[in-house]
């Protein structure tokens, strides 16, 4: 058996964030990733995935920019990270890079053969002029371009997809058998597109080079690609043939990522309306289970368990990340092969023991060294995953009231949308909270997603009330759609602390809503059950909304980088003391004239600060405001306004006791301003 | 099914007339937006298309008043319900952005201010317009509103944007944008930078959002995929020029102008695997035009006249109109045997 040309395996690649004595934090961007890429024919493998879920982490790794907290990346039977010198610079030859920007890689002050040049010189090519000349054209032939067209212009005399496609031909100079090329396409219009793709199609067909293709287009994957792999949050949700996949997803994140791919056809519009998530938050999702859990409409108690491996799926080498699929057979993942020779399964897995175990000493070798001192603590760190998500609802789209179903008329005993005070209700069904799985809390703001089964299967939820306080609840159906009269929608019944029902959804509709005053403190439950028909649902999501009484503290100032301009005291106006809670207001002529505030300062204390300028007004780009700066009683700066905006606002704790000042200026290209209003406002006045 | 209302009125709201905006460079102007009109009908989405550079974006800070040198507006008439905003004083002309126009501008999310809270980069635009709210849980439930609106949890009321979603800030930014219940709103690029599932919460965000405060939209985009969804009509530039205005229906079931044509022809598609259909971008020097038409040296059907002659909009049935000598009624010998040969190709 040959050796791949490229064998990843097990990669994880973990980012460390967090100063000085900060909270440490640390980013999952790869998570146990396997992939291959055979050494002929050649292909192209295509990456995609959604914003920070990996794919560009994977280019950087693969171009050997960063390296593995763990795994191997094998490149033509050798282990890239044990790579001596001499094997690198091969390497480097073998595997080429072209980025997303084409204009960012170009000097605009050289003409284009300059960067032909660049590579002669870097890599050798030929210390003959005719014979390199003809290696440059040849390279640019390749991807469809002439030199006498290009080599003599400047870079922005191109259009986007030419200047990308001389980047493959440079690449291609080099005769690599590997490109990375990580969104090549993503700042090209469309009608160019096509002219790069070809290009990647004829490097492959015609010479023999592989591609790992990054990218979140999904069009573009499906018209070229070969293999395609699915990242969510690090790790692969499904792979396969780029036209398997993306015909026939199987996972639920695929499904609904090709789903959101807008059709073309104004005739076909999205026959579904969203629900406007209510919730989409900044989620701290433990790193166990599979990654999708908060935002799959199937999840099982069991996804929770563990990652999902990959399962087969019908056809050959599709496969799926998911416990939907637990009866179909787990993919193998084959053992790495080093130069021919087979690693026995045993020490490899063996070997990814230990990399487990490095990943912890790891951690906390940044910990300690972040902190000064080694930690002798065997402590196993907290390793988040931390994304900000956005929580899809897609239902179907509400019929018009009429459409509600006519065989069980609900209207007559329908509930009132609140539960009157301290009067219990009666609602025209319930769902009763004995054998219904418990499906733990329910936090205010989060919302719940599950799936009914059928009649037999109620969930059961808990959500602390505080008396007076008031929440909207909010239950969103979709999934098998209309029934034959409209849309159904599970029951759903709420009981107090006192195992009276404080609240009911009890109608044949696709959405609830509906508002819950507490009437005591305590734990409140929420049962779902099936339609009044005993129809279960595919998803629903129910969610809890409301200002909650013991509001968290409100988040920390982010800490200013600094500033990019500064407003000196020295030589500008002294225009007294500000008084808080009072607004002072000025103008700024131009870029001599400055102003300086005193301010007194109590250690400890907070102010809000408030500039609002107004007058000539917008600039071309936007606002632009003066700029301010605020010194500390040492002349140290605590606080600044420097971007070019009407108005701005922060807040500044002061450190000590004492006058601070505060100078104002013209902004930074040295406009003055018709009107500036600054206030002081003790925080939570 | 189609909910979307296709109603949009025959009151114009916005009337742009022969605007022409150059911007002057050491080597000459480039002519970024050459002597385009259009009209936007009360409650329409219409959809602002083209390649990079062809003059979306300068099109829509013209509409503001908001080019800023070395661009300027050569001339022109921009009629915004009856207003010209061309005569506007500059006081006049700030309290009529947000209120009379309001611009979503690309790259929104990273507009917004990393160091202050959402509610007040909010109140910032009422209190501009407004003065100082002094009933603050007015103002507060005022906000609310506006994030009910947009579908935004009220939990973000106090939150800074970077702990926000792209996707949420780009809904922030919706919701300043319609604050002031303008009359028009132009969003340019307002999803490109999301991914596909958020793109299609936050464009389906902003048509709910203009269905309910009734505001009419200007979209700028270049995913023809996402403007098919949601626009009523389409016009399509090319190097400054405005191509063709037609229906979303027409656009894409027969595109007329060449250029149109191209464009319909390489949307991506996830349904079936085309050969690739290779061309080049503008291909003149923007401060320099062809004479005639200004698609001539890429249009596969151009002959002597197109030279000669710069073809003017040609109405072809009500709201679609194109600038293509083919369709002139003198050439329709030629105009029949440009599609038969787009018919075998
Ligand atoms: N240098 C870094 N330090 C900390 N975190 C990082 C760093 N680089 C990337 N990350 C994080 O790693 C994850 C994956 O990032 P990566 O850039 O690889 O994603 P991506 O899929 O390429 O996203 P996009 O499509 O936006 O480019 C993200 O959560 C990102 O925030
Ligand atoms: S069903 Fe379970 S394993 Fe499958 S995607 Fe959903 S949460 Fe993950
Ligand atoms: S006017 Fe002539 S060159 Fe221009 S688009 Fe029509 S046929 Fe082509
Ligand atoms: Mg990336």
């Amino acid at each position: 058996m040959p050796t791949p040309l490229l064998q990843i395996r097990d990669a994880s690649k973990i980012y460390y964030s967090g100063g000085f004595l900060g909270e440490k934090k640390s980013v999952v961007a790869l998570d146990g990733f396997n992939l291959t890429i055979e050494k002929a024919p050649a292909t192209i493998t295509t990456i995609a995935g959604e914003s920070g879920s990996g794919k560009t982490t994977l280019a950087n790794l693969v171009l050997g920019f960063i390296k593995l907290t763990s795994g191997k990346i094998i490149f033509d039977g050798e282990d890239i990270t044990d790579m001596t010198a001499e094997q690198l610079k091969v390497y480097r030859r073998n595997v080429q890079a072209v980025f997303q920007d084409p204009f960012g890689v170009y000097n605009p002050f050289y003409r284009i053969d300059h960067v032909f040049d660049l590579v002669n010189n870097h890599f050798s090519l030929s210390d003959n002029r005719s014979e390199y000349r003809d290696m440059v054209e040849a390279g640019l032939n390749v991807v469809g371009l002439y030199g006498e067209d290009v080599l003599r212009k400047y870079p922005h005399q191109l259009s986007g997809g030419q200047r990308q496609r001389i980047m493959m031909a440079r690449a291609y100079m080099i005769k690599p058998r590997l490109i990375v090329a990580d969104e090549p396409v993503s700042m090209v219009d469309a009608s160019l597109r096509a002219s790069i793709l070809d290009a990647m199609l004829r490097l492959r067909d015609d010479h023999g080079i592989s591609f790992l293709y990054i990218t979140h287009d999904l069009s573009t994957a499906y018209q070229i690609g070969d293999q395609i792999y699915m990242l969510y949050q690090g790790t692969t949700a499904e792979r396969g043939t780029a036209l398997d996949v993306i015909d026939a997803p199987q996972h639920p994140y695929v499904q609904l990522l090709i789903d959101s791919v807008p059709v073309p056809d104004p005739t076909d519009k999205w026959d579904v309306d969203i629900s406007l998530p209510s919730e989409e938050e900044m989620r701290t999702a433990a790193s166990q289970g599979c990654r999708y859990y908060p935002r799959c409409p199937h999840r099982m108690d069991r996804c929770l368990e563990e990652q999902p491996p990959l399962y087969k799926m019908g056809k050959p080498k599709h496969e799926a990340a998911c416990y939907l699929y637990e009866e179909n057979e787990i993919a193998p993942i084959e053992p790495p092969l080093l130069e021919n020779r087979v690693i026995s399964t045993a020490a490899f897995d063996s070997g990814r023991r230990r990399q487990r175990e490095r990943i912890a000493v790891a951690v906390l070798v940044v910990i300690a060294l972040a902190l000064g001192f080694f930690v002798g603590a065997s402590r196993q760190p907290e390793t988040v995953v931390e994304t900000v998500q956005e929580t899809v609802v897609i239902t179907a789209t509400a019929l018009p009231e009429a459409a509600a179903p006519t065989e069980a008329p609900p209207t007559a005993t329908s509930p009132p949308a609140a539960a009157p005070e301290s009067q219990a209700i009666v609602p025209a069904f319930v769902v009763e909270p004995e054998g219904a799985s418990d499906k733990g809390s329910i936090a205010w703001g989060a919302d719940a997603v599950g799936e009914i089964e059928d009649a037999d299967d109620r969930h059961l939820y808990t959500f602390a009330g505080y008396e007076g306080a008031t929440v909207q609840l909010k239950l969103i159906t979709g999934g098998r759609g209309l029934s034959g009269t409209g849309f159904y929608a599970p029951l759903a019944t709420i009981f107090g602390p006192d195992a009276q029902v404080v609240l009911a959804f009890d109608r044949a509709r696709r959405s609830h809503s509906g508002e819950l005053t507490f009437p005591a403190d305590g734990d409140y439950q929420i049962v779902i059950g099936a339609d009044d028909r005993g129809r279960g649902v595919e998803v629903y999501t129910i969610t809890i909304e409301g200002d909650e009484p013991a509001a968290p503290a409100a988040t920390p100032m982010p800490t200013l980088p600094p500033p990019a301009f500064a407003v000196e005291p020295a030589g500008a106006v002294d225009k007294g003391t500000i008084v808080l809670g009072e607004d002072t207001v000025n103008e700024i002529e131009d870029a001599s004239d400055r102003h300086l505030y005193g301010l007194e300062g109590i250690a400890g204390t907070t102010v809000d600060i408030k500039l609002i300028t107004g007058g000539r007004g917008l600039s071309g780009t936007g606002f632009y405001a003066p700029l301010a700066t605020i010194y500390d009683p040492n002349g140290e700066i605590v606080f600044y306004f420097d971007r070019a905006r009407r108005s701005n606002s922060g807040s500044l704790t002061f450190a000590e006791t004492g006058s601070y000042q505060l100078v104002i200026g013209a902004d930074d290209r040295g406009r003055g301003v018709e009107v500036y209003t600054i206030t002081f406002e003790p925080a939570d006045a | 099914m189609t909910k979307k209302n296709e109603s949009s009125s025959d009151r114009v709201v916005l009337k742009v007339d022969n605007l022409r905006i150059h911007y002057a460079t050491p080597q000459g102007d480039v002519i970024a937006v050459s002597d385009i009109s259009f009209k936007l009908y009360e409650g329409e989405t219409l959809g602002l298309v083209g390649e990079s550079g062809c003059g979306k974006s300068t099109t829509a800070y013209g509409i503001l008043q908001l080019v800023q040198p070395p661009g300027y507006i050569v001339h022109g008439s921009i009629e915004v319900a009856g207003t010209e905003v061309l005569d506007l004083e500059e006081e006049e002309l700030r309290k009529f952005r947000w209120t009379g126009l309001s611009l979503i501008p690309q790259g929104a999310m990273n507009s917004l201010n990393p160091t202050m809270r959402v509610k007040d980069q909010i109140i910032d635009v009422i209190e501009a317009h407004e003065g100082k709210q002094s009933d603050k849980e007015a103002l507060r439930e005022r906000i609310f509103g506006l994030f009910q609106n947009v579908g935004l949890p009220n939990r973000i009321y106090n939150m800074y944007p970077h702990e926000l979603s792209g996707g949420m800030k780009q809904r922030v930014c919706i919701a300043m944008g319609v604050a002031l219940h303008p009359t028009v709103v132009i969003a340019d690029e307002a999803t490109s930078a999301l991914d596909v599932v958020v793109q299609r919460i936050v464009a389906q965000t902003l048509v709910k959002v203009k269905d309910e405060i009734g505001v009419s939209l200007i979209v700028i985009g270049h995913d023809m995929g996402l403007l098919a969804q949601i626009v009523d009509r389409i016009a399509v530039m090319y190097a400054g020029k405005m191509v063709e205005i037609a229906p979303v229906a027409n656009v894409y079931a027969k595109p007329l102008h060449p250029y149109t044509q191209l464009l319909i022809e390489s949307i991506p598609s996830i349904k079936e695997r085309k050969p690739l259909k290779i061309t080049e971008g503008i291909t003149h020097d923007p401060r320099n035009p062809p004479s005639g038409c200004i698609f001539r040296l890429r249009c596969p059907f151009a002959w002597e006249h197109c030279a000669e002659v710069e073809p003017l909009p040609i109405d072809v049935e009500a709201k679609h109109e194109v600038a293509c000598h083919l369709f002139d009624e003198r050439f329709e010998d030629r105009r029949a045997n440009a599609y038969a040969t787009l018919a075998n190709s």
